[in-house]
């Protein structure tokens, strides 16, 4: 756990009317595994967005590794996100089209990797998360667990440094969830890669180094040592 | 009831009303030129070009306008399939309030027939369009005749007839929501088309081959139509076949990531793409028919009658060229529609607004360049015959091959920029939410 | 055995004002309409207990030939005490519910800052889960690693009750008028 690697400072966006960041900051170190939690409506996954350039924000700064992530172009953000960043989502993220294999193949095509090659990396990383059986299957085929772990296996098969997770287990039950979120946490961790994880669910909160709580678009303070248990 | 059905004509949007009009529109002004022509006497009153003015001729003038109708009906079926999605879940929500399939596809009827019937009418506005640029004293061709005209009775005919073909190519559009009552995606691949269009062609093949022996002049004209005809039929049939097999050659072997997703969606689901391609091969196969006579027209620099008829022949290739990029944009827009999710998804992850257009065009060009290719070689055998050969009309044949796959290249290009802000519609990170 | 935390619960209704024992049962047992009503006996021990420890104090004795009628008072060292208690976060647990939620409820009634005090418990209950979670990670018995499963979710459900009681403190409840 060196330096920060990813920060927001006084971030703010709005959508329309609606102001879904109204100034946040918050760091994440190398390395790091933090939760960002918060009620609906918080702005979890707005600020997850802005932290992967995704989004860029009306007001404030976004820093990746020194520099600034949001006054990148869109060709060059969308170049960083496919080398330096992995995205798990809820659910409804792979290609429908492609088997399992070919979906978590797909970055490394696009980072012009040879195909025999990339089809090896993509089984090794199948292997990995458990889900090589579902290696020729299409996602439709898949139970959730099955395709949330395919989706890990995308988003590490290019060795990121920081993996973006919105409510990955939210569309699963507590047994798939457990397993899919220790995949993750388990892989991200071998590959010394930090990890945001968006949830609104304090268990899998706790599986987290560190908590970062958004209410209200604002990031809350820290709670002060001082109030412990004696 | 028809309120219902004139709510969800409005629900399923001003574009798609307009496409539906536009084609009825298009198909009665056609089908009225072509009774017009029909109407004129063997000897007509006024100065017409040959090919309308020579009774001989004239049967295959309009044979050859009727089938312009052919892409207008195809982009109809387009047209009416789009939003395809949202459709079927108003559809389905209805059937789960009690309606029956009857009802459905009455509603789905009305859907249809009410953009339709105005098109079919606004045909007659068409008809008199063509009329004007095309007949009479100013214009620069006469191939609509102003001595006669159909009589209100024929316009009738055509017009509720148009509206008629329109309503039964709406229903075929949609029966699968008829089928399916909760309108639930089916999760299984269906079957991979079979190339059952190769017994048309050899059909085709046949009447042509009966040609060779001595049969009147009549007869002749009969077969050559009706082999047209059975071939026309067979290229559309084996579109879907030729799009799924050089999807699956591609995919096996591909490094190019937009390869891959277009590829793969071809394999997944041909039929649709097929369609679009079929009115390409359609196109190309009267092209290469074109071209395989044409060495002989341009031999002859006297008389201008076979110029400008190859002239004619070529303005209104591109006009069906210009409807087919029609068909493929709404082809185009209706697919990005259906997978907004992962679309937005692989965006996120890195994939740029210029790469899902490579997969688009390329999603096109995989289905529409080899059915494009086989229907103009077959033009060039059906009318060239596969004998005689000079340099010349090889020179020619090459020629017209490139020009036409250069075209519908061209024609998917267009296509593809017209969809542009469908594409960053979808890759809009709105379609990533869960709430 | 009367819980600590009761004790406190009288604190805290005495720092409004002078109280009978009576009075102070009622409002108690107003206050956790779930929870078992006290009875006057135990009312009495933990007063006793409290006026031992010099943290209330007898201000008024009448006796009518009814019921006792004293009233007790909140001293100085009550109130000290009582503040302490609620700037202390409790120890995390399935078995500290009920003081967790005396706490909490008492804090509101007072008036207390309860956003500090829900942030702070927050933070408490995270790190004893992180804290199980890794003793789970390198338990080897599958009964042990469904033990500590069981202190968690009973954990997660006393961060989802501070969550909620946040809510409704801040008037973000909808269907109550």
């Amino acid at each position: 756990m060196t330096g920060v690697l990813l920060a927001a400072h006084a971030v703010r966006k709005a959508f329309g009317r609606t102001e879904a960041l109204r100034g946040a900051t918050l760091s994440i170190g190398d390395g790091e595994v933090v939760a960002v939690t918060g009620p609906s409506g918080s702005g979890k996954s707005t600020l997850l967005m802005c932290l992967a350039g995704v989004l860029r924000p009306e007001a404030g700064r976004v820093e990746y590794g020194g520099r600034r992530l949001d006054e990148l172009s869109e060709r060059d953000r969308t170049r960083l996100r496919r080398r330096e960043f992995g995205l798990v989502l809820q659910f409804g993220q792979l290609v429908p089209e492609l088997t399992a294999a070919q979906n978590v193949a797909l970055p490394l095509l696009f980072e012009r990797h040879e195909r025999a090659a990339a089809m090896r990396s993509a089984l090794a990383w199948l292997e990995r998360l458990g889900a090589d059986d579902v290696a020729s299957a299409r996602p439709g085929e898949l139970s959730g667990g099955e395709a949330q772990r395919v989706a890990i296996a995308r988003a590490l098969v290019t060795g990121p440094r920081v993996i973006f997770a919105d409510e990955p287990t939210g569309a699963l039950d507590t047994v798939s969830g457990d397993r899919v979120l220790n995949a993750l946490l388990t892989a991200a961790r071998a590959s010394y890669a930090s990890v945001v994880l968006v949830t609104h669910d304090n268990r899998v909160a706790a599986h987290a180094d560190r908590e970062i709580v958004l209410r209200d678009g604002v990031v809350e303070p820290v709670a002060s040592p001082a109030a412990a248990t004696p | 009831m028809i309120r219902v059905g004139v709510t969800l004509t409005r629900a399923g949007g001003w574009p798609r009303m307009l496409l539906v009009g536009g084609c009825t529109a298009v198909v009665t002004g056609l089908l009225l030129v072509v009774v017009a022509i029909l109407r004129l006497p063997a000897e007509p009153a006024e100065r017409l070009f040959a090919l309308v003015g020579e009774p001989g001729l004239r049967g295959g003038t309009t044979f050859a306008t009727a089938m312009l109708c052919v892409p207008a009906l195809l982009l109809l079926y387009q047209a009416v399939r789009l939003g395809t999605a949202a459709r079927e879940r108003r559809l389905a929500a209805l059937r789960l309030a009690g309606a029956t399939p009857g009802d459905v596809r009455a509603l789905g009827a009305v859907e249809v027939a009410l953009p339709a019937s105005v098109g079919s009418v606004a045909g007659i506005g068409v008809y008199g369009l063509l009329r004007l640029v095309l007949g009479g004293e100013l214009a620069e061709v006469r191939l609509v005749p102003t001595s006669v005209a159909p009589a209100w009775w024929q316009m009738l005919i055509v017009v509720v007839g148009v509206t008629g073909l329109g309503v039964a190519v709406g229903l075929l559009a949609s029966r699968r929501v008829v089928v399916t009552p909760l309108g639930v995606t089916r999760r299984e691949a269906p079957p991979p088309p079979r190339p059952w269009g190769a017994l048309l062609l050899a059909v085709a093949a046949g009447g042509f081959a009966t040609l060779r022996t001595g049969v009147p002049r009549q007869v002749a004209y009969a077969i050559v139509f009706a082999a047209i005809a059975v071939t026309v039929l067979g290229i559309v049939s084996l579109a879907p076949w030729i799009a799924y097999r050089s999807a699956r050659y591609v995919l096996n072997r591909t490094a190019s990531p937009t390869l891959t997703l277009a590829a793969s969606r071809i394999v997944a689901e041909p039929r649709p793409v097929a369609r679009a391609a079929a009115a390409v091969g359609g196109i190309a196969l009267v092209a290469g028919g074109a071209g395989t006579t044409a060495t002989p027209a341009l031999q002859q620099t006297d008389d201008p009658f076979y110029l400008v008829s190859y002239l004619l022949v070529a303005a209104v290739l591109l006009v069906a060229l210009v409807m087919v990029v029609g068909t493929l944009a709404v082809h185009a827009a209706e697919s990005l529609l259906d997978r907004k999710r992962s679309i937005a998804a692989l965006a996120a992850l890195g994939t740029s607004v210029q790469e899902m257009e490579r997969a688009q065009f390329a999603e096109i060009a995989l289905a529409a360049l080899p059915v494009a290719a086989a229907g103009a070689l077959l033009g060039t055998i059906a009318l060239g015959g596969l004998g005689f050969v000079t340099p010349l009309s090889a020179a020619v044949q090459l020629l017209t091959l490139a020009l036409t796959l250069g075209l519908v290249w061209l024609a998917i290009e267009l296509a593809v920029r017209a969809t542009r802000p469908w594409v960053r519609r979808a890759t809009s990170v709105e379609n990533l939410r869960t709430a | 055995m009367t819980p600590v935390s009761v004790a406190h619960v009288l604190l805290g209704v005495l720092a409004h004002g002078p109280a009978h024992g009576y009075d102070l049962k009622r409002a108690h047992d107003a206050r956790f309409p779930s929870a078992k009503p006290l009875a006057y006996g135990q009312v009495y021990t933990a007063l006793a207990k409290l006026e031992r420890e010099g943290l209330v104090e007898v201000v008024e004795t009448k006796r009518d030939g009814g019921p006792d009628r004293t009233t007790y008072a909140l001293t100085d060292e009550g109130a000290a005490a009582l503040r302490d208690w609620l700037a202390t976060t409790e120890s995390p647990g399935p078995y500290s519910a009920d003081d967790l939620v005396r706490k909490a409820v008492t804090a509101l009634r007072l008036g207390t800052d309860a956003a500090g005090f829900l942030r702070s418990q927050r933070a408490v209950h995270l790190a004893r889960m992180r804290d199980l979670l890794t003793r789970q990670r390198a338990a080897a018995e599958v009964d042990a690693r469904i033990e500590i499963d069981h202190t968690i979710f009973h954990l997660d459900a006393d961060l989802r009750w501070l969550e909620t009681a946040a809510g409704r403190v801040s008037g973000k409840e909808t269907d109550q008028s």
